[in-house]
């Protein structure tokens, strides 16, 4: 169903993937949703000579629910995420997350690879998601297939990975996820993502719109005390103050704070009064 | 190259493909199927949607080694055994205007419904946030589409002539992705060009080597500035007396980056590919000098000249005065004292700008997206030094107006490309170059000071306004002279001085946009209005009423001829008053409510013009006749730029010559066909190009009475002219149809003969259309959120010659105002290149963004308009962001000095940050 040419290759598995880049000379690109390395950026680009189609791997493409975990291939769409059941009970965090990404055609495009790739470039959502969940992100490079706590995700992207699957405990106890929009719910301008897990303790994550998700240890412990609601809020806040935030024409990192602030306060208020 | 077999529209097809290019590429170019449109060709826009495998995708992200083994189908596909029902539902209903966003729409909601035949209007809604349109606030699309789920049938009303709901005569070519535009044209043996664009807002160019690009194989030619004539000139320009105003400044290709985007150099290549390759192989070395981002910056007095040799302010300073402002002031009760700042916005329509040039035999053929093909014909003559003679300009129908089109840019670029190489050019903006190099809506500070007396009744208003118009003056001086008198003529304001300039920037080049300095001037006066009642505890409303201008008032000092005709509102702020519960809202809301929201209501007045006279001249003709098959041909020069033009053209013709309008052709845009006419811009398309209209359908019809008369062997003030045929009154017997007549005249008559009649229009009043608005909004005091919950607009354009498309400019209206009011904005980084670059960062509302939406059309006749009407479309705008902030501060007690209300101004206007 996808024509391979010289320019154009389909892969069966992350491997041959790999060796195809390792062959090119550095003239090959990944091709998943084609959201950000459009078709048409694909042809401007002089120095490509390989797109490497990431979509013709059945693992990538993998949506399986186990005893206590969800794996999530690489290509797997955002659409399909958005709407599985499966995700819905397992990890409704990752649920809400993917539903509130672009609009239903988009997201049909997107993958949780390609959204995660971008961690650092863009304000990406998914990171921020995955590491309040826990789990691992399994990728293959240099090194052959490495499978690491989803917390790496908190760096900008290793150079020469591919991104193969994501392990995702099943979702115990009171979650929350709040996105920064501006006026039209299209445009983010930062997100929080809580998961208070009773059995692996609580994770509390911001993106502060740099696209690169932080866990804030300091909520985490707190919470995991059980802490009366009305101290949540002040602690957010204070967490927050560490943490440094972009300023750009969008919004400035007062404001992104402020507003990050009030949404980290209404997630840790939601997930601690559950 | 390789081969790809897959399905198009149940045809087995072979496709060679060249590399990752994507699949719409592959339909537009290799299958000639153009109806999936390069919007924006990055995922953002929904124009490209196609089905694939059932499922809709965007194409323009679908790359289209994808698509080997697959089924697609295009929205050409759907139709092709006749419309479907949801096609014919959304022509009756008039869900699109310019028809560019229309192919994508009508995929994906066939792949809604072929999911969920009776999916709702909530589902609806969220299905099309996936679509973008700038022209109808989704409203009639959505609606359109929900009464289709629902299973409600159409009324059997055949709609006719003027004041029926007549579908655009090009609806059902929108709909199945058969309309041609611009970009969607290919001439034989046509050459691609791209224009290198300036990297810098401001700098000089040190040196430009095109060596290498000349060298790319498939280039056909490369000039740059140094290839161009060094005539300067305004893209304005339209009259002789515009000379002193508008000034010259810009060339075909410029030798200095005045504003990111800027045209320098030029490619014609093969391919859109080869082209774009090519630009990026010309080296220019740079010299970056200070970016002169605001007005302020420009004006300042070690301010760098953005044009050598003469200051910064880009027009004449203009100064008007009525009354006396300086005495008035003493009698004051209450005086208001402020500054009202609006940011440069884009015009964003769909259709990215195209043009294609061709010269036979030493004369060029220029198909344009433009609003002004016959002003786009004296611009090129003047910009190249040729005759006027030597130019045909022909504007298809385009995929959006909003005044982005009405002054040429890029197109003589093709112009000289086509000249040089012999051979069709084709220029097509990408959308990073409609946002970086089209023209913007002025960014404005209005400093203005109201005093009242204790009645409320206004004294004296004292403004100064000045804009940002870029890196050239283009139209500035009239958007500040317009700013200055159109929101005047509003009040019975006894004393009024105005002070106005317009300021060169190194930011994009102001120009045309729906409502033309109005809008500017609204925020501030609508603003202040509402600070007058709170002061003299006056409601805001009455406040209006206690003011606003009447039928028969003088139109500011222009004497007798030019008093206003028609105003109808007063009537229409007492009826949005009654529609929106206002008394009982401006008490409930303006506290905290239990949501956590504040909650308030706002109005707002706007007015416009229906023709720039008297202040400039405007004229235009039309052209009528009968073919001798029984049809009429109605020629004119406005090109439909979506707002349904033509067939508000064919309703008057119609009405006029007692037929119905399905029986009018109408032939639009053409300078060679068609008589002159300044064009769609100023709301003057229905008033004064209709009004030529009129008068060449009532000409052509005392022809039609005449020949009757010797055809019947009557006398001709006997007859009557109605439902398509002339009888004798009193004897109806004795009558012939149109049809029969026109075969009479050419084949049985002594005198064969195409029946025609010409009509001109010279307007004798402004004709003010008046638009009234009420929006209810909901502010969250901790994110600074705000949203328009509901909006309410009553418009008094005259007589409606089509209701449906008045309400789908007050909807369209109402997409932009909220819009303006909330998120859009250009923004740029320190050294003005440009932030908003695209959809994904350029905040456009989508289907689910819209709240409910109310229109009314007044009762009114316009004397002086054909069949009573005047214009609409830029009025319609103007009270929507001024009502928007009014409502705000009702909210909250705080009050809006800058648009738009973005999460972070909130905060700061509460005293959060």
């Amino acid at each position: 169903m996808t024509l391979a040419t010289e320019w154009w290759a389909v892969p069966g598995s992350p491997e041959e993937a790999w060796a195809l880049t390792e062959r090119s000379g550095g003239r090959a690109r990944f091709a998943a949703g084609c959201t950000q390395a459009t078709p048409r950026s694909l042809v401007a680009d002089r120095h490509v000579a390989l797109v490497v189609d990431l979509l013709t791997i059945p693992q990538l493409q993998e949506l399986r629910a186990d005893d206590d975990r969800l794996t999530v291939g690489a290509a797997v769409s955002v659409r399909d995420l958005a709407t599985s059941d499966v995700v819905e009970e397992r990890a409704p965090a990752l649920t809400a997350c993917c539903r509130g990404i672009g609009d239903e055609v988009l997201q049909r495009h997107a993958t949780i690879g390609g959204n995660v790739a971008l961690r650092g470039t863009h304000l990406v959502e998914l990171a921020t998601v995955l590491v309040a969940l826990g789990g691992e992100v399994e990728w293959y490079g240099g090194e052959g297939r490495e499978r690491v706590s989803c917390d790496v995700l908190c760096e900008p992207p290793v150079k020469d990975t591919l991104l193969v699957a994501f392990h995702i405990p099943r979702a115990r106890g009171p979650w929350a996820y709040r996105k920064l929009i501006a006026n039209t719910p299209a445009y983010g301008l930062g997100a929080v993502a809580v998961q208070n897990d009773p059995r692996h303790g609580p994770r509390v994550v911001v993106n502060p719109g740099s696209g690169l998700p932080q866990r804030l240890g300091r909520l985490e412990d707190m919470l995991a005390g059980q802490p009366p609601r009305e101290t949540l809020r002040p602690a957010a806040v204070h967490e927050l103050e560490g943490i440094t935030f972009p300023s750009d024409s969008f919004g400035s990192e007062r404001y992104r704070r402020h507003a990050i602030g009030v949404l980290m306060g209404d997630a840790l208020e939601e997930v601690g009064s559950s | 190259m390789s081969t790809m077999r897959f399905t198009l529209n149940s045809e087995l097809r072979d496709v060679t493909i060249e590399g990752p290019e994507s699949l719409l590429l592959v339909l537009r170019e290799r299958c000639g199927l153009t109806g999936a449109k390069p919007v924006c060709e990055a995922g953002h826009c929904g124009g490209c949607t196609v089905l694939v495998d059932g499922r809709p995708v965007r194409s323009c992200l679908t790359p289209a080694a994808r698509i080997d083994g697959r089924v697609v189908e295009t929205v050409e596909g759907l139709a092709a055994d006749g419309p479907t029902a949801l096609q014919e539902v959304l022509v009756r209903d008039g869900a699109f205007q310019c028809g560019y966003c229309a192919s994508g729409a009508v995929i994906r909601l066939t792949a809604l419904f072929r999911e969920e035949p009776g999916a709702d209007e909530p589902r609806i809604r969220e299905a099309l946030s996936s679509n973008l349109c700038r022209c109808t606030g989704y409203e009639k699309l959505v609606k359109a589409a929900t009464r289709l789920a629902a299973g409600v049938r159409p009324d059997d009303h055949q709609p006719r002539a003027v004041g029926d709901r007549v579908p655009q005569l090009q609806a059902l070519a929108k709909v199945t992705g058969r309309q041609v535009y611009t970009g969607d044209m290919t001439l034989p043996g046509m050459l691609h060009g791209k224009i290198l664009r300036a990297v810098h807002a401001h700098a000089q160019i040190k040196s430009i080597d095109a060596t290498a690009a000349r060298e790319l194989a498939g280039v056909v030619d490369v000039m740059t500035f140094e290839d161009v004539p060094d005539t300067l000139y305004n893209s304005a320009f339209r009259n002789p007396n515009d000379s002193e105003t508008l000034r010259p400044d810009e060339r075909v290709l410029n030798d200095k980056a005045r504003y990111e985007g800027d045209r320098i150099a030029a490619v014609a290549a093969e391919t859109v590919q080869i082209a774009a390759a090519a630009i990026e192989l010309i080296d220019v070395e740079w010299e970056p000098l200070p970016a002169l981002l605001t007005t302020d910056a420009a004006l300042a007095d070690d301010a760098v000249e953005i044009h050598e040799g003469t200051s910064n302010l880009a027009a004449p300073v203009k100064e008007l005065r009525y009354g006396d402002p300086e005495s008035a002031w003493a009698d004051a009760a209450v005086t208001v004292d402020a500054t009202f700042r609006l940011p440069a916005t884009q015009h964003t329509n769909l259709e990215p700008k195209a043009v294609i040039a061709e010269w036979v035999q030493e004369r060029v053929t220029i198909y344009a997206t433009t609003q002004v093909p016959f002003h786009v014909r004296t611009v090129l003559a003047h910009a190249l030094g040729i005759p006027e003679s030597s130019a045909r300009i022909i504007a298809l129908d385009s995929g959006g107006g909003q005044g982005e089109r009405s002054d040429p840019a890029d197109e003589f670029v093709a112009v000289m490309l086509a000249r040089r190489t012999g051979r069709p050019v084709k220029i097509v903006n990408t959308r990073e170059e409609q946002f970086t190099s089209t023209r913007v809506r002025h960014a404005a500070a209005v400093r203005s000071r109201i005093a009242a007396g204790l009645d409320g009744g206004l004294l004296v208003r004292e403004t100064d306004a000045t804009i940002a118009t870029g890196g050239y003056a283009t139209m500035g001086y009239r958007v500040m002279l317009s700013l200055g008198v159109r929101s005047a003529a509003l009040y019975r304001v006894p004393n009024i001085a105005y002070h106005g300039r317009v300021v060169y920037t190194n930011t994009p080049v102001g120009g045309g946009m729906r409502g033309f300095g109005s809008p500017q001037a609204a925020f501030a006066i609508e603003s202040q209005l509402d600070e007058l009642a709170d002061h003299l505890g006056i409601d805001p409303i009455d406040i209006r009423l206690r003011n606003l201008t009447r039928a028969e008032d003088p139109y500011l000092d222009l004497g007798e001829q030019w008093r206003i005709r028609s105003n109808k509102a007063a009537e229409g702020l007492q009826i949005v008053r009654d529609k929106s519960g206002w008394d009982a809202k401006r008490v409930t809301l303006g506290e905290p409510q239990e949501d956590g929201l504040l909650r308030g209501i706002g109005a707002a007045v706007g007015s416009h013009i229906s023709t720039v006279m008297p202040y400039y001249r405007d004229h235009g003709d039309a052209f009528v006749q009968l073919h001798e098959n029984g049809i009429f041909v109605l020629t004119t020069g406005v090109p439909d730029t979506g707002t349904g033009s033509s067939t508000v053209f064919a309703q008057i013709a119609a009405q006029t010559l007692g037929v119905a309008a399905d029986r009018v052709r109408v032939s639009s845009g053409d300078t060679d066909l068609a008589p002159y006419d300044q064009g769609a811009h100023s709301s003057r398309t229905t008033y004064v190009a209709g009004g030529a209209v009129r008068v060449a359908a009532q000409n052509l019809k005392e022809k039609l009475l005449e020949e009757a008369a010797l055809c019947l062997e009557a006398n001709a003030a006997d007859l009557l002219l109605e439902d398509g045929a002339i009888s004798v009154q009193g004897h109806p017997g004795t009558s012939v149809t149109i049809d029969r007549l026109a075969h009479w005249l050419r084949y049985e008559s002594d005198h064969p003969q195409r029946l025609a009649a010409s009509g001109s229009m010279l307007p004798t009043s402004v004709a003010p259309p008046y638009a009234v608005c009420v929006a209810e909004v909901a502010v969250d005091p901790r994110t600074g959120h705000v949203a328009v919950e509901s909006i309410i607009e009553a418009i008094d354009c005259g007589r409606p010659i089509n209701p449906m498309f008045v309400e789908g400019q007050l909807h369209g209206a109402m997409h932009m105002g909220i819009g303006s009011a909330l998120c859009e904005e250009l923004h740029h980084d320190a050294d003005g290149r440009l932030a908003t670059r695209s959809f994904a960062e350029y905040q456009l509302l989508r289907a689910a963004d819209m709240p409910r939406m109310e229109t009314v059309i007044l009762d009114s006749e316009e004397p002086t308009g054909p069949f009573g009407a005047k214009g609409l479309g830029e009025a319609s705008i103007v009270p929507i962001a001024p009502a928007i902030a009014n409502a705000f501060a009702h909210a909250t007690g705080a009050r809006p000095r800058e648009l738009p209300l973005t999460p972070e101004r909130v905060l700061h206007l509460l005293g959060t940050l």
